[in-house]
């Protein structure tokens, strides 16, 4: 309706049937829509396709709406597509959990059809504002890949009180083992060991960043103490944490950078 | 007292003032009138008559019998202290062929009454006064002393009667005829000389109170304090306040007089309080002293108000009191020979004049007179014993002032000798610790040497391509060895082990006993000695404890055991006992058989850079020992030094850890670097620790085993029947069926099914459990990966080999320490 080109909308729902209001509406309005029936056949299609818009379900089989969030997010050929939840599931918690994965918005299924079109065409109207280079041009990314990125994105940010290995995988919609070796194939290195080497750097970052003294970054970076914080430190890095600070006050090293610091 | 005192010198200084004036009655002879001899001596001529009502009338007293009358003798003439009048008749007669012109000397100036009836031609009486009870312009002349003029006519006998009262006051009558002129030089003269005595008494008394100040004495203060005011008080009786300073006034006279004798007497006894060192006896006689001191001052402040009479009794009796006291201490100071020479002789002084005075009574001597017409006299003994006293203390003072010095000098002297001998260790010190630094530099090179040799060496051959061994590990490892060298080099000379903090954190104690051992075996068999290792069973798993410094402290006393000992053995025990509670007390020692230190030199090898005489060529920074020491008394414990069972030595040490729980334990920073081929391969991991398990689980995914977790044995049982499982991997110490219970249970119905142990304790059979029952291997937490992947991979089946195909680019990206 605004262009030439009708919009195209990506729906990943596991129960279409119960959408046939909606659905009928926007094929009326000349829509093209699309239907994937789980999460990772909704993320091969959102690749593929490349549609103006996606409408996601929460409660999927396998992996869940938000693991295929954050793996949208990831994908440089689906990032920038406006992500809208279409859910029975209306738990607060949930709803704040989708709009901060990213969605630009959370609409239930007993909203009435022309409201949910309202909203999609906005939504439609504003991702065309900020007009995008036409992302169907970036090549795809491997599925791995996204998987890491999802994964250490959602571990970097809760770093403090990290989930579960078991919990991580599943909110990146993967199995543990495979999260595992898709660490271990592409980074070359355990998760564990990533996430240790992660909280140093963040450690390190906030010694040289803040004021907060040992114990709070070790408590903001995950650690289960400031003596276990120090001692990880000082074997990565030859010296405890204070004395890094002290060192990067008397300007003796340079906080940036992730070569060592010695 | 002090009155007593005073007047002891006097005869002897009778003997001085005769000299000094002897030349007085030569002067007066060559001027006297023809009718009079200068003072001529009435005694002969004269008759005392007392009266003790003093009632009687110069007609009733001619009336009275020469019975009554006595003739004047030393003794008559010095009746002492009387309440009676006294009348002296004087037979007078002028030979010459004129009259004259004369003065009748009555006695001292002291006589506050004196009348002279002087017989009229008309038969009545010419009546004079004089003395201080009279007012001056009654007198016949303003002269101190009582005299009166007297004209004698030619060739005539007359009778002068002289009427003499002056109760509390001492009576002495010096009846003489002077002639006028004789007299009046005398007198001058006399005043004169009173007046120097009295000026020098001033200088001296200012002298005391000056010196007691400035010296703290208050013995001198007390003493000059009571010279001037008996001054004040003899200067008083010989009526130079009545005559000249105030002259008339009675009341003010009299009152002052008594008022200086109080303060005499106030001043006299804290002076001999102090002599007698009164305050080292029983607080009663201060009291008792300090009372009397009291009544003396009260006296003094209200003898213008108490009626003299009583007065006078009064403070003659208190004087008594306090007279008989001081004796008395002075007889107990004498016997506990409290006090010295002086006391006794100030007595004896006190004593002198009372002993003459009775000697003259009984008729030993004549010498004894009273006509003490000179006030010098009586107040020149207070001044000796004011000098005597002076020079005494000062004496005192300036000995006290020789022995402090001498004393300085010797503490200075012992100071001295201290220093020297300070000076002389540490320069003995400081250069056996510059010959143990130069020293330093040649080791230092070769131990610096050492890992850079052994990485060359692993570089080449690694480039010629063998695969035997683990090349970056070993690179790795003596890189960092060197490091640590270095880092113990700049934080010595930084001084920072002193101000080292300590990073305690939770972790394994047996792996980390293990490892430490694991190193220290290939130090001692670098000398082909055996390492023999006893832990203790009951050592906790899990302690906290700054790791690397434990470490440090262990592999530089284990060092040392390997370096010092050929073809020898090392004993690494340790042992744990509990301590307070959630605490243990853990023992180590290190012992080995080699060549021992000498009892010598122990406390010295703990110095830095020190080394035993018989280290000899052996390598090493000679820092260890001092490291230990520091970073074991940073920790708690200290090293002792003993001698070895077996001859060597041993050393040994005691450290307080907190025991913690295995989920403290941060783990998982090791990369693996084998490269394991898991495909296929199912692990079942059992662990009650979810870390654990997603630990090991995350590894053994990331190498393609499939990992199956299982929180304890029955879990992990109830798994194995369900899926088929190429491994086990066990904790040892779970709730449940533990990592035995799960053994047995494997054994029994899967035999071929191999059991790995991965505990944070080496293996423990329980009680009762078969003695064949064994775990297909052993490894110790925490997790090493490469040795765990590799034991996994041969357990199960899994093919390993050297380093995996990672590309050193992808890792680097992530981790570059490791590689680059």
């Amino acid at each position: 309706m605004t262009g030439a080109q009708p919009p195209h909308i990506l729906v990943i729902d596991d129960e279409p049937d119960a959408l046939g209001a909606p659905f009928a509406a926007m094929r009326a309005s000349g829509w093209r829509l699309s239907l994937a029936t789980d999460g990772a056949q909704g993320c091969r299609r959102a690749e593929l396709l490349a549609p103006d818009l996606i409408l996601l379900d929460v409660r999927l089989p396998g992996m869940d709406g938000f693991a295929v969030c954050r793996r949208l997010r990831e994908s440089p050929r689906t990032c920038a597509i406006p992500v809208l939840f279409l859910t029975i599931a209306g738990a607060p918690e949930e709803r704040l959990e989708g709009l901060t994965q990213g969605a630009v918005d959370y609409v239930m299924k007993s909203c009435p059809p022309a409201e949910l079109l309202a909203r999609i065409q906005i939504h439609l109207e504003l991702a065309r504002r900020h007009a995008k280079p036409a992302h169907g041009d970036t090549p795809a990314m491997p599925d791995t890949e996204v998987i890491l990125r999802a994964a250490t994105r959602l571990i970097s940010e809760e770093l403090a009180a990290l989930p579960p290995l078991a919990v991580i995988a599943e909110r990146v919609g993967v199995t543990e083992n495979r999260l595992s070796a898709i660490f271990r194939r592409q980074l070359g290195t355990t998760m564990f060991a990533w996430i240790r080497e992660e909280r140093l750097r963040q450690g390190r970052r906030l010694l040289a960043d803040t004021t907060l003294d040992v114990q709070a970054i070790a408590n903001a970076v995950g650690f289960r103490g400031a003596g276990n914080f120090s001692t990880a430190f000082r074997e990565r890095h030859g010296f405890t944490p204070s004395r890094y600070r002290e060192e990067l006050r008397a300007g003796h090293v340079v906080a940036e950078g992730h070569d060592d610091v010695r | 007292m002090m009155t007593s005192a005073e007047q002891a010198a006097h005869p002897m200084l009778r003997l001085l003032l005769a000299v000094v004036l002897g030349l007085l009655p030569l002067l007066a002879q060559a001027t006297m009138s023809d009718c009079v001899a200068a003072g001529r001596d009435l005694s002969a001529v004269t008759q005392v008559l007392e009266d003790p009502g003093g009632t009687l009338t110069p007609d009733v007293v001619l009336r009275r019998t020469g019975a009554d009358w006595r003739p004047a003798s030393v003794r008559s003439l010095q009746p002492g202290y009387s309440a009676s009048a006294w009348w002296l008749r004087i037979r007078l007669r002028n030979p010459g062929h004129e009259a004259c012109a004369a003065w009748l000397l009555a006695g001292p100036a002291q006589l506050r009454d004196v009348q002279a009836f002087l017989p009229r031609q008309d038969g009545g009486w010419t009546h004079m006064v004089a003395g201080a009870d009279h007012p001056l312009n009654a007198w016949p002349a303003p002269v101190r002393q009582p005299v009166f003029p007297l004209t004698l006519e030619a060739a005539t006998d007359s009778v002068v009667l002289l009427r003499i009262s002056s109760p509390g006051r001492r009576l002495a009558f010096t009846p003489q005829l002077w002639a006028e002129h004789a007299f009046e030089r005398a007198r001058i003269f006399e005043s004169l000389v009173d007046g120097a005595v009295f000026g020098a008494m001033l200088l001296l008394v200012c002298f005391g109170v000056a010196l007691g100040g400035v010296f703290r004495r208050p013995r001198l203060v007390y003493l000059a304090l009571a010279v001037l005011a008996y001054t004040f008080y003899v200067g008083l009786l010989y009526n130079y306040g009545y005559v000249h300073l105030w002259p008339g006034n009675g009341a003010l006279n009299d009152w002052l007089t008594r008022f200086m004798m109080a303060m005499t007497f106030f001043a006299g006894n804290l002076y001999f309080c102090d002599v007698l060192r009164v305050s080292r006896l029983h607080r009663a006689w201060s009291l008792a002293l300090a009372a009397i001191r009291s009544a003396f001052l009260l006296l003094a402040l209200g003898s213008q108000w108490i009626e003299p009479g009583l007065w006078q009794a009064t403070i003659h009796r208190i004087d008594s009191v306090a007279v008989l006291l001081l004796l008395v201490v002075l007889a107990i100071q004498l016997r506990q020979r409290a006090v010295g020479w002086f006391p006794p002789t100030l007595l004896a002084l006190g004593l002198l004049e009372p002993a003459m005075r009775a000697a003259y009574r009984v008729g030993l001597h004549t010498f004894y007179t009273a006509d003490n017409h000179l006030f010098s006299v009586t107040v020149l003994p207070g001044g000796v014993i004011l000098i005597a006293t002076l020079i005494s203390q000062m004496a005192k003072a300036r000995r006290n002032e020789l022995n402090a010095k001498e004393a300085l000098e010797r503490q200075r002297e012992t100071e001295r000798t201290r220093l020297e001998e300070l000076v002389g260790l540490r320069t003995t010190q400081l250069q056996q610790a510059l010959r143990a630094r130069s020293g330093l530099l040649a080791r230092i090179g070769h131990d610096l040497r050492a890992p850079l040799a052994a990485m060359l060496d692993s570089a080449r051959q690694w480039q010629a391509g063998a695969v035997e061994k683990n090349f970056p590990r070993v690179i790795e490892r003596n890189a960092r060895h060197q490091m640590e060298m270095i880092d113990e080099l700049v934080e010595f000379s930084r001084d920072e082990l002193a101000e080292l903090e300590l990073i305690e954190a939770p972790g394994y104690l047996h792996g980390f006993l293990h490892e430490v051992a694991e190193q220290a075996h290939l130090e001692a068999a670098r000398r082909g000695n055996t390492l023999e290792c006893r832990f203790a069973e009951d050592l906790p798993p899990v302690v906290v404890a700054d790791f690397r410094r434990l470490r440090q402290v262990l592999a530089n006393l284990l060092g040392n055991a390997a370096k010092f000992t050929r073809d020898g053995r090392v004993v690494f025990a340790v042992q744990a006992r509990p301590a307070t509670p959630g605490q243990i007390c853990l023992a180590v020692a290190v012992e080995d058989n080699g060549m021992g230190i000498p009892q010598a030199e122990r406390g010295r090898l703990l110095q830095p850079f020190a080394r035993g005489s018989n280290a000899g060529s052996h390598e090493g920074s000679g820092l260890g020992l001092a490291i230990v020491t520091q970073l074991l008394q940073l920790m708690g414990g200290t090293l002792r030094m003993e001698d070895a069972s077996g001859g060597g030595s041993r050393f040994a040490f005691e450290l307080a850890l907190p025991i913690a729980d295995e989920e403290a334990i941060e783990t998982g920073g090791e990369v693996p670097t084998v490269a394991v081929d898991g495909a296929g391969r199912t692990v079942l991991v059992v662990d009650d620790q979810l870390q654990n398990r997603e630990l090991l689980c995350d590894l053994l995914d990331g190498f393609g085993f499939v990992a199956l977790a299982a929180a304890d044995g029955h879990v992990a049982l109830h798994l194995l029947r369900e899926r088929n499982v190429d491994l086990v991997v066990t904790d040892q110490c779970m709730d449940g069926l533990d990592g035995w219970g799960l053994l047995a249970a494997v054994r029994a119905q899967w035999p071929r099914l191999p059991v790995l142990l991965y505990s944070a304790a080496p293996p423990r059979r329980p009680e009762g459990a078969e003695s064949a029952l064994a775990f297909d291997a052993c490894l110790l937490k925490p997790l090493q990966p490469d040795a765990l992947l590799s034991q996994i991979a041969e357990l199960a089946g899994a093919s390993a080999s050297g380093l995996t195909g990672v590309e050193p680019a992808r890792l680097s990206r992530w981790d570059p320490a490791r590689v680059s």
